[in-house]
């Protein structure tokens, strides 16, 4: 596992464009940016394909989260978020690079154990592989695969991951696939294998998910909003099942403050980053509005990088491999 | 004759550094094309048909070739080859044109069947669908590439369902079928733009270009595939002599080695050093670069 003792920061980079981009050099020149500035994580997100009604996304009871609505229509280019990553990793050096989140059971679980690993390796170590069930039930069918049964092909392809990560040889059983004595080679850098988030909201396959597989969480939908509230919720569910309880890593959503012209006003971003430390988030996600130009995105990233570590008290110089 | 090199993701060059010297390395001494391998899981004790001990390093194909796109900037990228029934074909289609598209489309993708079951069994795959799965694969992921909102398989089906980016290349990446059984020869006929054969001799060669060539005739070639392109790595070593010979059968690209022990083992500093220095003097030797 990572060094964890201080909070992070963390942006997304936009692997998706609603019209094809031409080129993908502003994803490039934002992902060297944020790792020049100081920048501590990044994410890219995950659509193998879409269906041609998107409007489960917004819909909480289909797994999608109130007001949601996605940044693209069905025809809009999504670039594969492990191939981006690891064309990220050749470019950058320090900043940690996550799925956020992978649609990890629609992958052949033993492929996906060596693509994870093979990224984790080629990237020194800095993949965080954040998985979830997702939304939409004709990406699942695209892909051979049946929607309502989401929750324990993500667990089985977690499963299969632990057994592939552990070493070699691994045997592994279930009732979906049983193998004995096989290696898939690279292993990951870290012994306990690539650390994993779990995203989701606040339920009973969420906790055993985060409890069993995680490092940390990635909450969803309305415990996301708020996750403070989510935090304390999360915590005290996996006490009443019993669960494991260790410290688990936490994103939190740090809404970027505008002054009255427009401009990002910092120091009223940062006096929402204690809160949500005191409540448990290790990983402040914030969407700051970027320049197209790699070295004015780098100076915007710097800034923010040097307000976050003020208001925190870090005085390191990122985040320790 | 094209130059490539096979097993940038395996054996003594499986770490990054190594990895992106490699691709960097042939790309300024002008090779045409870096190709990866692959066995996605390694039985462990080793045994038949698998030709690999464990220890072996064949990392992800995807990943290396995603990794060594932005390391270089006009090397084609090849897999040689991507066991296809092992893959879900809607994931790996997506994967593919994304490199494709990250690399300013230098894909060159090659399939294989496989052979040996138990890597099938630890992948969860019936080893005796994987021809009637490489097939229909194949045509999976030409029709998401095409963006046809419909596919009705018996392994895979959708309904205005799309997948985008599509390849870079306007007409997807140039597709290579590798082994050397009638059924493969009929799907390069049928599916390919080449046919790629490993571990050749002179003999086998000639057998795979005139049978492809008979069967040309005899099943017709779909319009647009062009005509069939034939990529080897022979067994033997290789020098402009060879080279002339496989020339004469027709023969357009070598993916060469420089030592099939190369492959089989773990990262290995030293003798990647040797690689290095294979892929800086074999072009002047061969004549190419």
């Amino acid at each position: 596992m990572t060094a964890m003792t201080l909070p992070h920061l963390s942006i997304q980079v936009v692997n998706f464009a609603a019209e094809p981009p031409g080129d993908w050099q502003r994803l490039s020149d934002h992902a060297v940016a944020a790792d020049r500035a100081g920048v501590d994580r990044l994410a890219v997100a995950d659509h193998v394909a879409f269906g041609d009604d998107l409007a489960d996304y917004g819909d909480p009871s289909k797994g999608g989260t109130a007001g949601g609505r996605q940044p693209t229509g069905p025809g809009g280019a999504w670039l594969e978020p492990l191939t981006t990553l690891t064309w990220l990793a050749a470019r950058t050096d320090r900043i940690r690079l996550q799925t956020g989140i992978l649609l990890a059971a629609l992958r052949r679980p033993v492929v996906l154990a060596k693509t994870a690993a093979t990224l984790d390796v080629l990237s020194n170590g800095r993949l965080d592989l954040g998985v979830g069930v997702g939304w939409q039930a004709a990406e699942y069918e695209a892909a051979g695969l049946d929607f309502t049964n989401r929750g324990r092909l993500l667990d089985h392809s977690l499963e299969v991951c632990r057994a592939l990560w552990a070493g070699e040889p691994s045997s592994y059983s279930s009732d979906e696939l049983a193998f004995d004595d096989v290696q898939a080679m690279p292993s990951p850098v870290h012994e306990d294998g690539v650390p994993t988030w779990i995203s989701g909201t606040v339920n009973r396959r969420t906790a055993r998910r985060l409890a069993t597989f995680g490092c940390g969480w990635i909450p969803w939908g309305a415990d996301r909003a708020d996750v403070v509230g989510g935090i304390a919720r999360m915590r005290a569910l996996q006490k009443e099942m019993g669960l494991d309880t260790s410290p688990f890593e936490v994103q939190g959503s740090l809404p970027v403050v505008r002054s009255d012209d427009g401009a990002v006003d910092l120091d009223r971003t940062m006096e929402g980053v204690s809160a949500l430390v005191d409540a448990g988030v290790t990983d402040c996600r914030a969407a700051f509005p970027l320049p197209s130009d790699r070295s004015a995105a780098e100076d915007a990233l710097a800034a923010a990088v040097a307000a976050f570590r003020a208001v925190t008290g870090r005085s390191d110089d990122g985040i320790s491999l | 004759m094209k130059f490539g090199f096979f097993g940038v993701n395996s054996g003594v060059l499986a770490e990054p550094e190594t990895m992106a010297a490699v691709a960097q390395t042939a790309e300024a001494a002008g090779w045409e094309s870096i190709w990866t391998g692959e066995h996605v899981v390694v039985a462990d004790p080793q045994r038949p048909p698998s030709p690999v001990s464990p220890g072996t390093h064949f990392v992800d194909q995807v990943a290396s070739l995603s990794f060594l796109a932005a390391h270089t900037s006009t090397i084609r990228l090849g897999t040689g080859i991507v066991i296809l029934p092992q893959r879900n074909p809607v994931v790996l289609a997506k994967e593919l044109a994304s490199i494709d598209v990250l690399s300013g489309g230098r894909l060159e993708a090659g399939f294989g069947v496989g052979y040996v079951p138990a890597e099938f069994e630890a992948i969860g795959v019936p080893f005796t669908e994987r021809g009637a799965r490489t097939d229909e694969h194949l045509d999976a992921m030409a029709a998401l590439w095409r963006g046809d909102p419909t596919f009705d398989g018996r392994f895979t089906s959708w309904n205005g369902v799309e997948a985008s980016p599509r390849p870079s290349q306007p007409k997807g990446p140039p597709i290579h079928v590798g082994g050397g059984a009638p059924a493969t020869f009929r799907r390069v006929v049928r599916r390919a733009h080449g046919w790629y054969g490993f571990l050749t001799t002179l003999e086998s060669a000639a057998t795979a270009v005139s049978s492809i060539r008979t069967l040309e005739d005899e099943v017709g070639r779909p319009e647009g595939l062009g005509t069939v392109g034939f990529s080897v790595t022979p067994s033997e070593i290789v020098d402009r002599d060879l080279v002339r010979r496989y020339e004469d059968l027709g023969v357009d690209r070598m993916i060469l080695v420089r030592d099939f022990r190369d492959v089989g083992r773990g990262p290995d500093p030293e003798r990647a050093e040797s690689v290095l220095e294979f892929l800086t003097e074999a072009p002047a030797r061969l004549g190419f670069g």
